[in-house]
């Protein structure tokens, strides 16, 4: 039994008379550890995929297994603690709030985990063991970025699920990004989900899933997946 | 504009519903509330006023000290500014219907006036002058029914110099404006208040001038009552009539003088015709004194002659008493010797009557003998009867049966001879047969014709000879049997009479012997009847005879009674003669006795009348000696009333001599002119119209400004959401001013709409509220609503004004940014350190999610501010309504409760000092009373020395200091700190220190209760509520003015409720010695009642904070929540559950409400200050504090609005979706 399964996932939105099928019967399983990138182009469901394994959406049908639990059988306040304990976020624009400093942003998450990791830390792991007190307005992109992750991170997640988290980033920030996210990875052995739609992130991943009308249409396995500083786009 | 901006603008309106809504709703309440509250008071003005307009109230009034007549009135109606004037009376009374009487005050009531008309609500006009319109009142307190009869009388019981009825019927109600109130102006009797009016006829007056001249002023119509324009020009009018008065008022004064001069000419004349009439009268007097002595002297002499008469009288009357019982006598003697006689011819009647009984015993024994006699004859004629009898039954028997015997032979000889007749027959038949059979042999055979003839012949002489015997030859056989038949029968009868003989016990064969017997038995019975007779023969009676002897017997019996009747008779006779004779000299006696009595009473008669003839002497003399005495009395009464009369006279002459030195020192005499602020139901209602218009004009400000701040909020929020919209518009080319064109179109369409249904809202529900609560107070007409065009112009022009400067000022920020900046999302709002974390010590204490708290708090300071504002207003009012109920409670109940220690006064005019005294311990013994404080009071005019305000205010003059702190408790409103009263200055309340700009150590003047006006020192300033008071000492009283003032007011305190005071009151009044008394519980009613009007207003206000409480922290937190949306969102990614996500924001929500509702404390304070200060009275000071109780209920009415939007806006941050929060910047 793996760590993440999806089996026969479905999602399906009503938007007026019209019913739009996001996922169309999605089935993959992930290993504790592993770094998956999730790939596809706008549109083609990815990020359903991962709202509904974040426990920020539910799917319409089908069973989705973390850890040994039935996230798709959660009601609400089950999902929010599903969050709460399990799950860390890392959005393409940041969400940090505004009225908080990076530290602060860190603290907020932290607040309410249950085996936390020391914010500042974690903010000196990624980076910012001297701009703790700034301001997301005070920071740039990346490092407000880094402090996205270093929230996530804090909350020590079982899962850490990332969605564009380059998507908003120039090449170089991006990249240095990914690299934080590959050394999280391999440094705490948690698993991280990226999603992508820039496909020359794919030799990155342990494994590599291509996403397209709501369907994995390729499952890859990288034997050998590649550092992030050669790969180049 | 073009069209796409149009359907651009409505599409907005379309999906922004919620804000448009709020928006709309905050100008409908700030509407609403300032055009409804605002109009009310001019609404309440303008009914009055067209009211006024319509019955033609006076403007102004005119009192003369001597009245008004035709010429005065003539002379007002020629003033240039007077329009009409108009004459009427007045009087006030105690008018009674049952026990309870009132103070009344009786208007005259002339059909043809043309001021002061009134509505009349119920019944007809008044015809007679017995009748009378009553006040038609309120619901609550209504005036007399129709059909009420009631008594009027005047304390001083000089009705009939006012009035000539006193006994009235109410037909019919009014209203009308003079009376607007159910407390009226004071009353001309003792102090005290109109309770209510009468209108009466005017011919039911008996007065021959005018009480009081109403005027209308050529403009007054034209402006409008409650406003200071009218009184300016009513008081330019007064001033003109005030003016005209003083040199019109000689004209009545002349007119008074010549009829007082008149009186006292009449006077004189009285005078000495009265003088004369004294000395006629006694001389008079004197004649008459000495009639009576002679009087008196003859009637001793007639006296004597009576009692020598008597004498007389008695002697004569002795006389014949005696001779009348002496004849008496006489008869009597008389009647006794014939009773002797009597008595004689008694005894031979006895001795005779005896005889006669023994004679009648003898004849009944004899009667006795022959009826025995009688009897045995008869008994003797009876046996031989029997005898006879028997002996003729024998003979009887005899015969029958000799009868019998030969019967018997006779049968047996018919059956022998029927035996015989048979055989014959058979005989002759067989002869005939043999004959017939001869014959018919014979016939044909020739020859034998003779032989046959023979042998017919023999036939037929067989055949006639039967047919002789009857028996028809033919038929022979058939006589046989008939006869065989008779044989049988009678052998029967035979056998019957053997068969009855053998029933007699008589054998047929033993009948010779049988008959034998008897002739035995009657030959005994003859024997026995000879021996009868001859034992009669013996007797000398013949035994045929024996009837005759019966009956010789039964005559003599007859006859012995007979001679017995007459002897009965000649007794019956006797004694009848006996009787009659006893009765004669009865009935003799019976006369003199009759005598004896009729002598008796003559003779008692005679006696009494001499008796009768000794008393009327006695008493005769007696009435001598009185008259005696009367004349004595009459000598000294004519002596006194010689002296009375002297005195009298001379009194007359001083009285005349004093009227005569009135006459000279008569004053000019002045008029007192009144406009309508003066005029009691005017003036309180204006004062009612200025607190609204006060209320109206201080609480619709803060919806204005509250309505500002949602606008503000609103706009900035919305505009920042279209920002990019906004910036595409301007790329697209178009101007600023077309853009900002949308968000103005859009805050103005709101604004329109809310003014439009705040003007309906508002003038449907707030002056409703209003006039109805005044209407418990006042006797309004039905309201009509005025369209108070400049309030909703106002209103509208405000609101629109403030709504378009916020949404211009909200738009011109951004529209500064050139159209690329505004295409990119705006800078979000830097995170900044708030001050509050420099603070190092503090901030480190606080919990991470109140430094979130904090923070935030101080990041949107613009919504801080707002949102403390709002709710801080929300609180004000809260605190302001509350306040009003509270002052005015709190005025009421510490007036009555704690600052006056009495209940009422009682005044008694004209007492000395001792019977002042007395009363006041008359008064502590009644057991409702509890305590009594004697005091000389009064009204009095109060000017400040510097300008010329002035006050009326009741002055109470006191024995000593101490006395004034058992009736009033004095002490300083703030603080409660006591006052002393001292002998150095009088005490003056607060209200009326404030009023003329006064205070403790000034000097103040003020009238005396004779009018004189003298400056006097404040000593201090005493918390008082209710009227104008200034306290002083006698001592104080007599140092300013130069004389002491009457003490005739008594401070009474009841020990009880209402009922006992009213009842005290009831019970006092008929006290001789008072004169009037005035007690609180009027008053009080007066401001309960306007307290409950005050309360329904109060909760209005209060529903409209809590309604604007609703908007500003509903939109409020509306805007906070769709501004941090993503954050909310965030919050909820990063796992926080429902319960946090709301602390999160709602703990900045109450922070700033509690925040809010603290600031809202003080300028609720301040805000209630400043109304109570408009809308107090000029005489009354409502209290100035708000009760701690209000305030913390208003902070946590306050509190639980702010939860209860929390707890609505609950949903809305459910409802927030994370996905699509967080898809991509905004």
């Amino acid at each position: 039994m793996s760590y993440i399964e999806f089996h026969d996932v479905t999602k399906v939105y009503h938007v007026g008379e019209v019913d739009i099928r996001a996922l169309d019967g999605v089935d993959f399983d992930i290993e504790k550890g592993q770094f998956i990138v999730i790939a596809g182009a706008s549109g083609a469901g990815k990020s359903t995929i991962l709202n509904i394994l974040g426990g920020m959406d539910t799917c319409t049908d089908g069973e989705i297994i973390v850890d040994g639990s039935r996230v798709d059988q959660m009601n609400e306040a089950e999902l929010t603690d599903y969050r709460r304990y399990d799950i860390g976020f890392v959005f393409q624009f940041y969400n940090l709030v505004q009225n908080l400093t990076a530290l602060e942003n860190v603290e907020l998450a932290v607040e309410i985990c249950k085996d936390p990791l020391d914010p500042a830390r974690v903010l000196e792991q990624v980076g910012l063991g001297d701009r703790m007190n700034n301001f997301p307005s005070q920071l740039s992109g990346g490092e407000q970025q880094r402090v996205a992750i270093a929230r996530a991170l804090a909350k020590n997640p079982k899962l850490l699920l990332c969605d564009e988290p380059t998507g908003a980033l120039d090449y170089v920030t991006g990249k240095q990004i990914l690299k934080l996210l590959q050394e999280t990875c391999r440094t705490h052995g948690m698993t991280v989900i990226i999603i992508t739609h820039n496909l020359a992130l794919c030799p990155m991943g342990d494994r590599v899933f291509r996403v397209k009308s709501g369907k994995i249409i390729s499952a890859e396995v990288n034997e050998h997946p590649q550092d992030i500083e050669t790969i180049e786009w | 504009m073009p069209r796409t901006l149009k359907k651009d603008i409505l599409r907005l309106i379309r999906t922004t519903k919620g804000r448009f809504f709020s928006l709309t709703a905050i100008v409908t309440i700030g509407v609403a509330f300032f055009v409804g509250v605002s109009s009310s008071s001019t609404i309440m003005a303008d009914n009055v006023d067209t009211y006024a307009d319509r019955v033609r109230l006076k403007d102004i009034t005119i009192y003369s000290d001597y009245g008004f007549d035709e010429e005065d009135i003539k002379a007002i109606s020629g003033l240039e500014e007077v329009a009409y004037a108009e004459g009427s009376k007045f009087v006030d009374v105690n008018a009674a219907a049952g026990s309870t009487s009132i103070i009344t005050r009786i208007h005259s009531y002339d059909p043809d006036s043309q001021i002061n008309l009134f509505d009349l609500v119920e019944g007809r006009l008044p015809q007679k002058k017995n009748e009378v319109l009553s006040e038609g009142g309120t619901d609550m307190e209504p005036g007399y029914p129709v059909g009420t009869v009631l008594r009027i009388s005047r304390p001083e019981n000089d009705l009939d110099d006012w009035l000539d009825v006193d006994t009235v019927t109410v037909v019919g109600l009014i209203d009308t404006p003079l009376y607007l109130n159910m407390t009226k102006e004071n009353s001309t009797l003792a102090n005290q208040y109109i309770q209510t009016y009468l209108y009466i006829p005017e011919e039911a007056f008996v007065i021959d001038y005018d009480v009081e001249v109403n005027v209308l002023t050529k403009e007054g119509v034209s402006y409008e009552s409650f406003y200071d324009a009218y009184e300016k020009y009513c008081s330019r009018v007064k001033e003109e009539i005030e003016d005209f008065g003083t040199t019109q008022v000689m004209h009545r004064h002349d007119e008074v003088l010549e009829e007082a001069y008149k009186e006292l000419n009449d006077g004189w004349q009285e005078y000495y015709d009265g003088k004369k009439e004294f000395d006629e009268e006694i001389a008079d007097a004197e004649q008459e004194i000495a009639d009576a002595k002679q009087e008196i002297a003859d009637g001793w002499q007639e006296l004597d002659d009576g009692i020598q008469k008597l004498k007389d009288a008695q002697k004569e009357l002795d006389d014949s008493e005696t001779d009348g019982y002496q004849q008496i006598a006489d008869a009597r003697a008389e009647i006794e010797k014939g009773r002797e006689k009597l008595k004689e011819g008694e005894s031979e009647y006895y001795e005779k009557e005896a005889e006669y009984l023994a004679l009648k015993d003898e004849i009944d024994s004899g009667i006795k003998q022959i009826k025995e006699g009688i009897k045995q004859l008869q008994q003797a004629k009876e046996g031989l009867d029997q005898i006879d009898a028997g002996i003729a039954q024998i003979n009887e028997a005899r015969e029958k049966l000799t009868t019998a015997k030969e019967g018997i032979a006779m049968i047996d000889a018919g059956i022998a001879r029927i035996d015989e007749s048979v055989t014959q027959l058979e005989t002759a038949a067989a002869g005939l047969t043999q004959l017939d059979a001869a014959i018919a042999q014979m016939d044909g055979i020739p020859g034998m014709e003779a032989q046959k003839a023979a042998l017919e012949a023999q036939r037929d002489a067989v055949r006639a000879q039967l047919t002789e015997q009857g028996i028809d030859p033919d038929h022979i056989s058939e006589t046989v049997e008939a006869l065989k038949q008779q044989r049988a029968e009678l052998a029967e009868q035979r056998e019957g009479v053997i068969a009855s003989l053998q029933e007699q016990g008589i054998a047929y064969e033993s009948i010779d012997q049988t008959i034998a017997a008897l002739d035995a038995q009657k030959t005994a019975l003859e024997n026995t009847r000879a021996g009868v007779v001859a034992q009669l023969k013996e007797q000398g009676i013949e035994a045929d005879q024996i009837d005759e002897q019966i009956a010789s017997l039964q005559a003599q019996i007859t006859e012995l009674n007979n001679n017995k009747r007459m002897i009965d008779e000649g007794l019956a006779e006797g004694k009848a003669q006996l009787d009659d004779a006893h009765d004669t000299l009865d009935k003799a006696y019976m006369a003199t006795i009759n005598a004896a009595a009729e002598l008796a009473e003559e003779v008692e008669k005679a006696q009494k009348e001499i008796n009768d003839g000794w008393n009327e002497i006695d008493e005769n003399r007696q009435k001598l000696k009185d008259a005696e005495k009367d004349l004595e009395d009459a000598e000294k009464e004519l002596e006194d009333a010689r002296k009375d009369g002297l005195q009298e006279l001379a009194d007359a002459k001083e009285e005349l001599d004093k009227a005569q030195q009135d006459i000279d020192d008569l004053e000019d005499g002045s008029w007192t002119v009144l406009d309508r602020s003066q005029h009691y139901a005017s003036k309180t209602y204006k004062n009612t119209v200025e607190q609204m218009r006060a209320i109206g004009a201080v609480f619709p400000m803060f919806f204005f400004m509250v309505a500002a701040l949602v606008c503000l909020t609103t706009m900035t929020r919305m505009i920042d959401e279209q920002r990019s919209q906004l910036g595409i518009m301007r790329a697209l080319g178009y101007s600023r001013l077309q853009c900002s064109m949308k968000y103005l179109t859009y805050a103005g369409m709101a604004t329109a709409l809310g003014t439009v249904l705040g003007t309906v809202f508002g003038l449907a529900i707030f002056p409703y509220i209003i006039y109805t609560a005044w209407k418990m107070m006042y006797i309004l007409p039905p309201m009509k609503i005025f369209m108070p065009w400049r309030l909703i112009v106002m209103s509208a022009v405000g609101f629109l004004a403030v709504m378009l400067a916020t949404t211009w000022y909200v738009c011109r920020n951004d529209m500064n940014d050139v159209p690329s900046q505004l295409l990119r999302p705006k800078s979000p709002k830097l995170g900044k350190t708030a001050l509050i974390e420099r603070i190092g010590p503090l901030w480190n204490r606080l919990s991470f999610s109140w430094k979130i708290t904090m923070r935030n708090l101080f990041r949107y300071k613009q919504r801080l501010i707002m949102t403390v504002i709002g709710v801080a207003g929300c609180t004000a009012l809260l605190i302001t309504g509350f306040g009003i109920s509270d002052s005015i409670n709190g005025m009421v109940d510490i007036q009555f409760d704690e600052l006056q220690l009495f209940e009422g006064q009682v005044h008694a005019e004209g007492l000395k000092p001792s019977e002042m005294n007395v009363l006041k311990n008359d008064l502590l013994k009644q057991e409702d009373v509890s305590s009594a404080v004697i005091a000389g009071s009064y009204s009095a005019i109060a000017v400040n020395g510097h300008d010329t305000l002035e006050e009326t205010v009741n002055v109470q003059v006191f024995e000593k200091p101490e006395m004034i702190q058992s009736c009033y408790n004095l002490r300083t409103r703030v603080g409660h700190e006591p006052i002393i009263p001292g002998d150095d200055g009088v005490i003056i309340n607060e209200k009326l220190a404030e009023n003329l700009g006064l205070k403790a150590g000034d000097s103040i003047i003020v009238e005396s209760k004779t009018g004189i006006r003298k400056e006097v020192r404040i000593a201090a300033v005493t918390e008082m509520y209710i009227q104008h008071y200034m306290f002083m000492t006698q001592a104080y009283y007599s140092k300013v003015f130069g004389s002491t003032i009457s003490m005739d007011t008594l401070m009474v305190d009841i020990d009880g409720d209402v009922e006992v005071s009213r009842a005290f009151q009831k019970r006092i009044v008929k006290d001789d010695r008072v004169s009037g008394v005035q007690f609180y519980d009027t008053i009080l009613e007066n401001f309960k009642s306007m307290v409950n009007s005050l309360d329904l207003i109060v909760w209005a206000l209060i529903i409209s904070s809590m309604s604007l409480a609703f908007v500003v922290l509903g939109n409020l937190t509306n805007i906070n929540i769709s501004e941090r949306q993503r954050e909310i969102a965030t919050l909820k990614v990063l796992g926080f559950r429902k319960r946090e996500v709301q602390n999160y924001i709602f703990k900045e929500n109450n922070v700033l409400t509690g925040l809010g509702a603290l600031a809202g404390i003080p300028i609720g304070q301040v805000l209630h200050h400043f109304i109570m200060r408009q809308v107090e009275m000029d005489y009354v000071m409502f209290g100035r504090t708000v009760d701690p109780s209000s305030n913390v209920i208003s902070f946590f009415m306050t509190i639980l609005f702010g939860m209860l939007v929390n707890f609505f806006m609950r949903r809305r941050l459910q409802s927030i979706e994370m996905v699509e929060s967080l898809k991509s910047v905004e």
